[in-house]
């Protein structure tokens, strides 16, 4: 059966190369809109159940100022004025700084909660929320891999008393294209949860609040401040909780503002992209089935022949089965050795990436490709007898 | 040894063009005989050896071929019977032109359920006793229609059927090549093999062991 589906491909070489031709187009089309909601999604999904809560997200920058007082808080300090408040997630910029350096203000950590609700892209090791709280070795996650390496030991001094040195293991080095959250450098034009993420144009390095607060090193609060409130707050206690958080900070609103912007920018991919994708993949399956129909009805006296020799409709339809997954792993081929090629020129333009989602909807169109290529035979050669296509 | 018992075949059963193509058509060939089925056209020749051949159902009676009842089996079923017990010759080749003459003849054993060791040299041999083993690996759209007929031949007997089944295959030929292809059937009968050729040429039926003569779906003698 492999040689008589070799032999169909190659007399129907023209119309299978084009279908592969289509096939590989939709697959690439595919790879791209799935690559651009799935960015989209996935820098949206971290923070989805802090944008779905009640609560603030409050720019704190470094130094209050309150009737021209100075002041600075801590979370601890706010927890204990508001007590309606659920949980706070932080960034805080910390005084450390390489020793032998005047790389002030490079420094950051990140509370727990903080750290567990995004990972940044690791070129190598591990992020802060697996860092080890009970360490007596103060961990750090460096941006930079051409100076650093796991397992590394760089000395710190503290900004604040420089006498005062640390040594800090390497955990992790962030990817080149990493972004960290939170740190914001403030509230404006910040419309939705892209806002909160940035790149980190210089060597920065990152702790855990808790080693810095048990080496009682210092910290103070920066950046983005998820403040989520208690569930079943009247509206009394909500509009003071409003009020009163304005004192940290410029804030905006978690689930109204910030996560209905959020979710319309996600939703504008899959209204413009998505109909596109399904318009091409349609046409692909129709082609599909054109090509598959006209070649069946081509080859029925072939079918027919091999019916008066033995042949069950099976055999005739794992034929095509066969030819098929030939022209499938054409198109797939293909749209493999465009995109390698073109690689640099798509991915300035185009979110490309490789994933478990894409290969399970690429998968889906190549196996819906190959259903079409055993249905139709199946519906025309059940409905032509054999003697009726040999007489002809 | 195949037996027919009140066959019965209607066209389009249940419509307003149904038609009675055979009515209690009734026969025995025994193995090793040369039949010659002879009628007019639409007499019904075809539409009985169709169903000899396992390509055609019917409504009424009983097949047997072999002491295996021929009724009402599944596709697997039928398609073994027509690989395994039955060779079939048509008037118009049935080949699959752009195959060569070897690929043709090994179709049936790519699709037998036996095992069969050495499926290239039981295709040569196939050729050879039909006298174009050298024309293997010419593709069946560069040979005569006497050489077509002959790959047809060919894989009818290439895995060994005991009933070759042949409808008008003299039908396209001249009458030169006719003769050649005939003989060809007789010393395949010398063999052992059970013939049945369909025919409206009495020159050809009277070269049989029998004639069996069927008008309007009867057989009359």
């Amino acid at each position: 059966m492999v040689l008589y589906s070799f032999k169909l491909n190659k007399k129907f070489a023209f119309t299978n190369l084009f279908v592969a031709l289509q096939l590989s187009v939709a697959l690439i089309l595919m790879i791209i809109t799935v690559s651009s909601i799935m960015s989209r999604i996935d820098d949206y999904l971290p923070l989805r159940k802090v944008l779905s809560s009640q609560g603030k997200c409050v720019y704190v920058s470094e130094v209050n100022y309150i009737n021209d007082t100075r002041f600075s808080f801590t979370v601890e300090d706010i927890l204990n004025a508001e007590k309606n408040i659920s949980e706070i997630y932080s960034g805080y910029k910390t005084p450390l700084v390489p020793s032998g350096t005047e790389n002030y203000d490079h420094s950051y950590s990140y509370s727990r909660n903080m750290a567990e609700l995004y990972t940044p892209r690791m070129l190598k090791g591990k992020w802060l929320d697996k860092a080890d709280k009970d360490s007596d070795v103060l961990e750090v996650v460096v941006s930079d891999s051409d100076n650093y390496d796991i397992g590394d030991i760089i000395s710190f001094y503290n900004l604040n008393n420089e006498e005062k040195t640390y040594s800090a293991k390497v955990i992790g080095i962030l990817a080149d294209d990493a972004k960290v959250l939170g740190l914001e450098g403030s509230n404006e034009n910040v419309l939705d949860f892209r806002d909160m993420y940035k790149h980190m144009e210089s060597e920065c390095f990152f702790f855990s609040s808790e080693q810095i607060e048990k080496m009682r090193i210092g910290l103070t609060l920066y950046g983005q401040m998820f403040v989520t409130y208690k569930n079943n707050l009247n509206d009394s206690e909500l509009l003071d909780l409003n009020r009163n958080l304005y004192k940290y900070g410029s804030n905006l609103g978690l689930s109204d503002e910030l996560n209905i912007n959020s979710k319309n920018y996600i939703k504008e991919d899959i209204i413009l992209i998505f109909p596109i994708a399904l318009c091409v993949l349609f046409l692909v399956v129709i082609s599909e089935v054109v090509a598959v129909s006209i070649q069946t009805k081509r080859e029925l006296k072939f079918y027919a022949v091999l019916n008066i020799c033995g042949a069950t409709k099976k055999h005739c339809i794992i034929i095509n089965l066969l030819c098929s997954l030939f022209v499938s792993l054409v198109g797939i081929i293909i749209a493999v050795i465009f995109v390698l090629i073109n690689y640099n020129s798509l991915s300035s333009s185009f979110i490309i990436n490789f994933d478990f989602v894409q290969i399970f909807v690429c998968s889906i169109i190549v196996i819906m490709n190959m259903l079409l290529s055993v249905i139709i035979p199946y519906k025309i050669l059940s409905k032509k007898a054999i003697i009726e296509v040999l007489k002809k | 040894m195949i037996k027919l018992n009140n066959i019965v075949k209607i066209y389009n059963p249940k419509k307003a063009n149904e038609f009675k193509a055979l009515h209690e058509v009734s026969c025995e060939i025994n193995d090793g005989e040369m039949i010659a089925i002879i009628g007019k056209s639409g007499a019904g020749k075809s539409t009985l050896l169709h169903i000899l051949a396992c390509i055609d159902s019917y409504q009424e009676g009983e097949y047997i071929i072999d002491e295996t009842l021929v009724k009402n089996l599944s596709e697997r079923q039928y398609a073994k019977i027509r690989n395994e017990k039955i060779g079939m010759v048509m008037q118009d080749f049935a080949l699959v032109e752009d195959f060569t003459a070897l690929e043709n003849v090994m179709i049936p054993l790519n699709f037998s359920k036996q095992k069969i060791k050495g499926k290239k040299e039981k295709a040569l041999a196939a050729l050879k006793s039909v006298g174009i083993e050298d024309l293997a690996k010419k593709p069946c759209n560069k040979l005569s229609g006497g050489q077509k007929q002959r790959v047809a031949i060919a894989r009818a007997i290439v895995n060994e059927p005991s009933m070759i089944l042949a409808d008008e295959p003299t039908g396209a030929l001249d009458s030169k090549t006719s003769e050649e292809i005939m003989d060809l059937f007789k010393s395949l009968n010398k063999h052992g093999k059970t013939i049945v050729i369909v025919t409206h040429d009495p020159k050809i039926a009277n070269q049989c062991d029998r004639i069996i003569e069927i008008s309007d779906g009867r057989i009359l003698s």
